[in-house]
């Protein structure tokens, strides 16, 4: 299931948030060695971290599984503060419908099998996809591996380079927008072979479902 | 380096809104001149040993001469190029590819393609989210990118996939139609095998004793009957519809 934790319900979500950096930093920095991230205390975690920021996170029997980090374009973020020459001389967009889409991941640790679609990840990216259109974004800033391109078209994005790709700190990055549209949860849906909604309506994202108000989930 | 990147992302932005592959295919000829290759192909890496250049084909600006007889030779379960697509996401030059000394057939691919104009390439892997993946190589008879053309051609060959993708494969599976196969005469049909087969016009008219334009004309009328735009869609489509073995 997916839980949704933003400024309305960090303060008391502080233990799930503190097994959130851990399993970011399991996943980014000792299996995908983003050694720029490391930190001695195991958790990866950035200035980045606030009460601003929108942490998608899937659980399973307790453990997280699965996380995508949403960050207001209006605010300081990784296209302005980390990544300004990725642009190459050109200007990201920005605006309170436009958020950065971070530290997507599925636990690799979970996946049964290396070839086949991973419903973790394909319940991340539905959840990442309904949210959206809950929230009234047109969609996110990233900054990625230029595969992710073709993956998320695939997952019914609408993707827009913003500059060429280019090596950054070994990598291979390029920043794009993707444009949500009504069919992009669906066509997600669909690739991964999932039915429903990833979130438990009980709790997490259930009570900004539910009714019209959408509480917890602020643009700022 | 910003003219570079401006044109790619304006060439990105004009194939994303083409409507049809003769679009893309213009627009990828048109950056060939920017990019500095002259031919270009766009296809799924073969996901079977039974699988041949024609079932995962998605878009086909190759040397017709070359490609028929890649098809015919059934190549692309040989050819390095698309073994080294499964190994790797960085595009690459053909020439960077280490071919093993005693993968005979690969090499053989790797030294007959300059004969056809295709001395080098760049191969821009595509791997899904599916697992499946895909080349899109840009070929000419030397290539020399710089790093930009390189990033460049990388991005543009991500956006012709996607999009020859979502116009359809190159070889649509065509319902059967009423008496679908004896639309072609014996004398096409007959063509057809022979182009299969690697012949050139020239050297079909010689075969059957005609004309090379009689031979044209006949390719050309099957072409339009099967709904092909190119020979190498033509003997694929003939071979769907069971016209040739």
């Amino acid at each position: 299931m997916i839980t949704i934790i933003d400024r309305k319900n960090c303060r008391e979500n502080a233990e799930l948030l503190d097994r959130i950096y851990c399993f970011r930093h399991r996943l980014f920095v000792e299996t995908m060695r983003w050694e720029a991230c490391r930190k001695p205390d195991g958790r990866e975690r950035d200035q980045f971290d606030g009460p601003d920021c929108i942490h998608v996170a899937g659980i399973d029997d307790g453990e997280v599984v699965s996380y995508s980090r949403l960050l207001p374009t209006t605010r300081p973020h990784l296209q302005t503060h980390v990544y300004p020459q990725l642009m190459q001389g050109a200007t990201a967009p920005s605006g309170p419908r436009l958020f950065e889409w971070t530290r997507c991941g599925a636990a690799p640790w979970r996946r049964a099998s290396a070839t086949a679609k991973d419903p973790v990840a394909g319940r991340q990216f539905v959840a990442v996809a309904e949210l959206t259109g809950l929230m009234g974004l047109d969609g996110y800033l990233i900054q990625a591996h230029p595969i992710m391109i073709t993956h998320l078209s695939t997952l019914g994005w609408d993707i827009e380079p913003l500059a060429l790709p280019m090596m950054y700190d070994g990598h291979p990055l390029v920043p794009f927008l993707a444009r949500w549209t009504p069919a992009t949860a669906d066509t997600t849906r669909a690739v991964f072979g999932l039915g429903g909604t990833p979130y438990d309506v009980p709790r997490g994202l259930g009570w900004g479902i539910e009714d019209e108000r959408r509480p917890g989930l602020s643009l700022s | 380096m910003a003219v570079i990147g401006q044109v790619t992302l304006d060439l990105v932005q004009a194939v994303k809104a083409a409507r049809s592959i003769a679009e893309i295919t213009a627009l990828l000829t048109r950056a060939g001149g920017i990019f500095g290759y002259e031919r270009f192909a766009i296809a799924g890496v073969p996901q079977s040993a039974a699988e041949n250049l024609p079932d995962r084909l998605l878009l086909m600006h190759w040397p017709e001469d070359w490609a028929a007889r890649y098809v015919e030779r059934g190549y692309v379960q040989h050819d390095p190029v698309m073994a080294h697509v499964r190994r790797t996401t960085t595009p690459f030059l053909w020439s960077e590819v280490r071919v093993d000394r005693d993968a005979a057939l690969a090499r053989r691919i790797m030294g007959e393609a300059p004969a056809f104009g295709l001395g080098d390439g760049f191969c821009v892997p595509i791997h899904d989210i599916d697992g499946t993946e895909s080349a899109a190589s840009f070929g000419a008879p030397r290539i020399d990118l710089s790093d930009e053309a390189r990033a460049g051609l990388h991005l543009l060959a991500i956006y012709a996939h996607l999009a020859s993708r979502s116009l359809g494969p190159a070889v649509p599976t065509r319902p059967t139609r009423q008496g679908g196969p004896a639309r072609c005469t014996r004398r096409e049909i007959e063509c057809i095998k022979w182009a299969a087969a690697g012949k050139t016009g020239w050297e079909t008219s010689e075969i059957l004793s005609l004309s090379q334009r009689t031979v044209e004309d006949y390719l050309r009328n099957a072409a339009r009957k099967l709904g092909a735009v190119n020979r190498v869609q033509l003997v694929a489509q003939a071979m769907r519809e069971g016209l040739i073995d």
